[in-house]
């Protein structure tokens, strides 16, 4: 092979510039550059926008996950936060399967996003629980690792504000969601057992509230457990029907209507307790939200063995 | 143009490039979806993977690009012998998703192994039969089919699908994939999701 006189330069202008520049540049600097891309594309709740540097950020580091994990975890939460919420009728439209690289096509319209059919939901909450479980298996090295090496931030400081913990139990509600939006009862129980906690109404909030979980996906946290502890415990179930009737709207339609009007009538005809208002002992209207007599909320009423 | 194309290679081997795709693989803790699933504890489904179904086909139809699935679909509890619930191939809307949410289309009996008369004629012999569900007792496995996307995207190598994208190659395990379904009765069309267990042995 021979190589021009011209070529030869552009060889040692490479090698001058390149050479040492790959050499001295912190590695972690590029994946932190690609989270913080995610994380703001996610604070703006530009889901796809999020989802491309987190997934550059797994194949590039894919040669060395251990170097990475913490890196890993955080754009595997945020994979994970915007399937969760792409399911909630959000950004992504159709699902590309027949001779498409992409398996999420973007919506040219905010209308059309709004419209995702149950069938994009289902490829989103896929989606969903792979990266969470992939943050899942990464916690406990990603929390060992430091926030910070040679002078580099791994993650941006939203993320790092989190906090691993946080984050991942924000990745397990976002389990949780999934599981029970796809109809598994008993992997519900099983999260739900882990985390007792969740099944507390006030701890629950608290919980949603420390994690970040966005507005929309706390409806059906609520509804989730609400079916979970119908057989169990009905006076607290209660308390979660009333919370989801009162947030569904957050949820964006998918909460839909017959599944709000099941609720209503678990609450009026096969609950078997009676839940009136503590003060004027009017029985529960569920579709009101609270007492026509008096607006106490439903959620204050009292439950009435029949 | 040479230049920078001498200039491309180098950069990318300074940088430590060049050297095979590492394939992610599905994290170790993954809990996937149980392969019997109800809905109201009255319609039953069950699904498998049979890793020899070319035993059954006499083809390996996964290098055809298409997925063999057995469901099993009977009515079982309360009700059972009453209920007037069926599968139609129109309201099924049968697909599978993959774990990294890909969708696979279901693709009708009749247009698996068109070009072999024998496959064919197993593959219509063992698919699935649509129509009232049975009581679960009586209720027979059958075939569906999926169609893997055509292309370089997908490999498929027994219980493992290899996703390429343009950002990164990620193994997938087919057992840990979604089937969903619509079953049809008097209060209208309900969805049914189900995981995927696997089996040896097919055609049963």
């Amino acid at each position: 092979m021979t190589v021009s006189r011209r070529d030869r330069w552009a060889l040692a202008a490479v090698l001058t510039v390149v050479v040492p520049a790959c050499k001295s540049e912190n590695p972690y600097r590029r994946p932190f550059e690609l989270l913080t891309r995610s994380a703001q594309a996610c604070d703006a709740g530009n889901w796809k926008a999020a989802t491309s540097p987190a997934e550059e950020l797994i194949g590039e580091t894919n040669e060395k996950p251990e170097e990475f994990a913490r890196q890993r975890f955080f754009a595997h939460h945020l994979l994970t936060l915007s399937h969760s919420n792409a399911a909630c009728g959000e950004a992504f439209a159709a699902v590309a399967s027949q001779g498409s690289r992409s398996r999420f096509a973007t919506a040219e319209h905010p209308s059309q996003a709004r419209l995702a059919t149950p069938s994009a939901e289902v490829s989103h909450l896929m989606a969903a629980l792979l990266n969470g479980w992939e943050s899942v298996s990464l916690s406990d090295r990603a929390a060992s690792m430091p926030a910070m090496i040679d002078g580099q931030s791994l993650a941006p400081p939203q993320l790092e504000k989190l906090g691993v913990d946080e984050c991942a139990v924000s990745v397990r509600l976002c389990q949780l969601i999934v599981y029970g939006r796809l109809q598994s009862p008993d992997l519900v129980k099983e999260m739900l057992d882990s985390s007792p906690d969740l099944l507390d109404f006030e701890r629950c909030r608290q919980i949603m509230e420390k994690a970040g979980t966005p507005e929309r996906l706390r409806p059906w946290i609520y509804c989730i457990i609400h079916h979970h502890l119908r057989q169990s415990d009905e006076r607290l179930s209660f308390k979660f029907a009333a919370r989801t009737l009162e947030t569904a709207g957050q949820a964006r339609g998918t909460i839909t209507t017959s599944m709000i009007e099941e609720i209503q009538h678990w609450i009026t005809d096969d609950s078997t307790f009676v839940f009136e208002c503590p003060k004027c002992k009017a029985t529960a209207i569920p579709k009101y939200n609270a007492c026509l007599r008096d607006s106490t909320p439903l959620i204050q009423f009292d439950a009435r063995k029949e | 143009m040479r230049s920078s194309i001498v200039g491309s290679v180098l950069l990318f081997s300074a940088c430590g490039g060049g050297g095979d795709v590492k394939i992610t693989q599905p994290p170790p803790k993954y809990v996937g979806f149980h392969s019997l699933a109800h809905h109201a504890n009255v319609v039953w489904v069950e699904a498998t993977y049979y890793t020899d179904h070319k035993r059954v086909f006499d083809t390996n139809l996964t290098s055809e690009g298409i997925l063999p699935v057995a469901l099993r679909v009977g009515l079982r509890g309360k009700g059972q012998d009453e209920l007037p619930i069926q599968i139609t191939p129109e309201d099924m809307a049968l697909c599978m998703y993959l774990q990294d949410g890909t969708r696979l289309d279901s693709v009708p009996y009749a247009e698996v192994g068109k070009d072999d008369e024998d496959v064919q004629d197993a593959v219509t012999r063992f698919a699935l039969k649509t129509g009232l569900i049975e009581v679960w007792d009586k209720a027979r496995e059958g075939f569906v089919f999926f169609q893997i996307p055509k292309g370089d995207d997908f490999e498929v190598d027994g219980g493992r699908i290899i996703h390429h994208t343009p950002t990164l190659s990620r193994e997938l395990d087919l057992l840990k994939s979604l089937i969903t379904l619509k079953i049809k009765s008097l209060e209208g069309l309900t969805p049914i999701f189900v995981g995927i267990k696997q089996d040896i042995k097919g055609g049963r």
